[in-house]
């Protein structure tokens, strides 16, 4: 049908129409997790923010330099770095939250090559909110999110296969894992090796390293 | 020759409802315009812009339209999303309206995301996004005449597709 056939006795319909598409216009405004993520974005595009820096305690000009070129460089060798499997975080979740496994209450019933994501809601005032799954590098990345009550929301990745480059600099041990806390722009990142797989936890710097490590750290959950 | 200047990444923020609903819209998904537009927005901060008058939102439509045509409609482009299993929670629980209004503004932009190319543009251009007839049509390449002819059958289109319910609106080549 050519744009030409308009019919005036539609005119009635049209009206309606355009009545529908206004009321639901005037009724939705993008979410929260959206706008944080193109802030974060805008954030990181200015130049004088776009560089890795340490977190917490550990901060020093000289050791974030060169974090900052670790990360950005994936650690030397090709493929998925940790710097883009944290970015995931922030584009927040596609999928539904993944239940609690009513029998490990620590425990949410998913789980990436054999390390299973925790439960926090019991220590923690994390919530399991959301997931999304993604490839790049044809590497599968899972990341499920967690809100507190203020709002606040963490992205916990694990990146399915071989470990990737561990980034270099200040580390702090805990038990037999050994963590790697980074800032970069306004997010807190710590990434650790767990099952012989890379996870990430990454959060708005309002989420203090101390927090983000207690989270990772937790032993409410096992490899299953 | 019209004035141009640098595009205000401070004054981005102003535009993010308005490609929300137009990006929503498109895709027919609050997901996928979720992800369209953050990708718009990537793809704009990505280098100093120089953009003619004030016209930032015409800009920030042209490139999550382009977005969309280039990468959106590709399944293999897409970030793999896992299916759904069956003992998932409810995802985000901070809709901005009342559920019942939630659905009807899902059901409205579904029924504008299935209409044919032309008139759904041309209606996101002009009463989502609140665009003039004049801006839809330099945004279109398309005459105002055009315009308002795909915008009046788009219209009543929605509401045809309205009363049948998610079975949505018969395209209709334009």
């Amino acid at each position: 049908m050519g744009d030409r056939d308009i019919h005036p006795t539609d005119e009635a319909q049209a009206e309606r129409g355009r009545a529908l598409v206004q009321a639901a216009v005037a009724q939705t405004r993008a979410p929260l997790a959206l706008r944080e993520r193109i802030e974060n974005d805008r954030s990181r595009a200015k130049p004088a923010r776009r560089r890795w820096t340490l977190g917490g305690s550990l901060v020093g000009t000289v050791a974030a330099a060169t974090v900052a070129v670790v990360l950005a460089t994936g650690g030397g060798s090709a493929g998925l770095s940790v710097a883009q499997a944290a970015n995931l975080a922030i584009r927040g979740p596609a999928a539904p939250a993944p239940a609690v496994d009513a029998t490990h209450p620590g425990q949410l019933k998913r789980s990436v090559g054999g390390v299973t994501y925790p439960s926090w809601q019991d220590e923690f005032p994390w919530k399991a909110s959301g997931a999304r799954v993604d490839k790049i590098d044809d590497r599968r990345a899972v990341t499920v999110f967690y809100d507190n009550p203020a709002g606040e929301r963490i992205g916990y990745t694990i990146v399915d296969g071989k470990a990737l480059d561990e980034p270099s600099g200040p580390s702090q041990q805990q038990g037999a894992e050994r963590y790697v806390v980074l800032r970069r722009g306004d997010r807190t990142i710590v990434t650790w090796r767990r099952g012989g797989h890379t996870c990430i936890l990454s959060g708005p710097s309002k989420v203090s390293s101390d927090k983000l490590l207690a989270l990772a750290s937790w032993s409410g959950t096992e490899t299953s | 020759m019209s004035e141009q200047r640098l595009l205000d990444p401070e004054s981005l923020g102003d535009h993010v409802d308005r490609l929300y609903r137009a990006a929503w819209g498109l895709c027919g998904s609050r997901e996928d315009a979720e992800d369209l537009v953050q990708e718009t927005y990537a793809k704009v901060l990505s280098k100093p812009r120089l953009i003619r008058n004030d016209d930032d939102l015409g800009y920030l439509l042209r490139v999550l339209r382009n977005t969309f045509y280039s990468s959106h409609r590709s399944a293999q482009r897409r970030p793999q999303t896992a299916a759904m299993p069956e003992d998932y929670e409810p995802v985000d629980q901070r809709p901005a309206m009342r559920p019942d209004e939630a659905f009807a503004a899902h059901e409205v932009f579904d029924v504008i995301a299935g209409l044919a190319p032309d008139f759904r543009d041309a209606l996101v251009a002009v009463d989502v996004a609140g665009l003039s007839y004049r801006e839809a049509a330099k945004l279109l390449g398309a005459k105002e005449a055009t315009i308002t002819s795909r915008l009046f059958r788009a219209r009543g289109q929605v509401a045809a597709g309205m009363d049948r319910g998610r079975s949505g609106v018969l395209e209709e080549k334009g």
